[in-house]
């Protein structure tokens, strides 16, 4: 049967993970080939995804060199407080 | 020994051996991300940093306990989680991230027979080169993940972007997988939402 645009969305990310069976994976293929508003939503969340990473690498490429080593001498001086105290 | 196991035990090594390069490839790779999921516990950026600092001290503690029975980053994550509960419930609040079953407006996308009302938008301008280097496309997607409601931010920050597996991001956050699926599958599509507005 075919998968209404609703069912496809809803199903998205199974597809993009390759959780589906191979049945679904043809449904939606079969149904994106004649449904552009499902071949785009797919194809947006593609990107989307693609971007969800890339800020990820970005925050912590820009971390700010000064601020990290600050924050780790602070746990490291804390971390060794704790040692020669026996905490 | 798969790849990453590799990694995490040689990070162990650096680690117990006192190596401060070690420890600065650790906090680099995942303390942004554990201030994010600590302040989608606590719903306050200052005691998530507090927290993310008192977690880094508790794996520099315990790091010659980590026995590699999850990935290291699922020991650290969940470290952070417990502290997180902890100080939730010493200030006498009760914060439970297991609200998947709120119901979101995505079906008004659709008309009665499951057709879309409106067809998404081709995002001709966001090819994969211009989506990596667009400074200003990525601060957008940063402000609409901090605006996700806590328990979406949470699993997308831990399943998508530090990419723990299923199981270790449901143990860390005490919700179902199936829980888990809905929160992250609604966080993608609320991001997308976001991103059409300057894609479109």
């Amino acid at each position: 049967m075919m998968l209404t645009c609703r069912e496809l969305a809803e199903q998205a990310d199974a597809f993009l993970d390759e959780e589906t069976s191979l049945t679904q994976r043809l449904q939606f293929r079969l149904h994106m080939s004649m449904c552009n508003g499902c071949a785009r939503f797919i194809g947006q969340m593609r990107v989307t995804r693609s971007l969800i990473t890339a800020e990820a690498r970005s925050l912590k490429a820009g971390q700010d060199d000064k601020t990290v080593d600050t924050c780790i001498d602070s746990i490291l001086a804390a971390f060794n407080d704790g040692k020669q105290s026996g905490v | 020994m798969t790849a990453q196991a590799e990694n995490d035990a040689e990070i162990v090594r650096g680690l117990t051996a006192g190596e401060r390069g070690a420890f600065e490839s650790l906090y680099r790779r995942h303390n942004v991300s554990m201030v994010r999921v600590a302040s989608a516990i606590l719903r306050n950026r200052a005691s998530a940093e507090e927290v993310a600092h008192e977690t880094w001290i508790a794996v520099l503690r315990n790091i010659e306990g980590f026995e590699a029975r999850s990935s290291l980053a699922g020991w650290i994550f969940t470290i952070l989680s417990n502290k997180a509960k902890t100080r939730v419930k010493r200030d006498g609040r009760v914060v439970s991230l297991d609200t998947a079953a709120n119901d979101d407006d995505f079906a008004d996308a659709f008309d009665g027979r499951g057709r879309w009302k409106d067809k998404p938008d081709l995002w001709d301008e966001m090819t994969p080169e211009r989506v990596v280097a667009g400074r200003q496309i990525l601060d957008h997607v940063s402000t609409a993940i901090e605006e996700l409601p806590p328990a979406q931010r949470a699993v997308l920050v831990l399943r998508a972007q530090q990419e723990l597996e299923s199981q270790e991001v449901c143990e860390i956050l005490e919700i179902t997988e199936g829980n888990m699926r809905i929160l992250l599958h609604r966080a993608r599509r609320t991001l997308r939402q976001a991103i059409n507005e300057v894609a479109s």
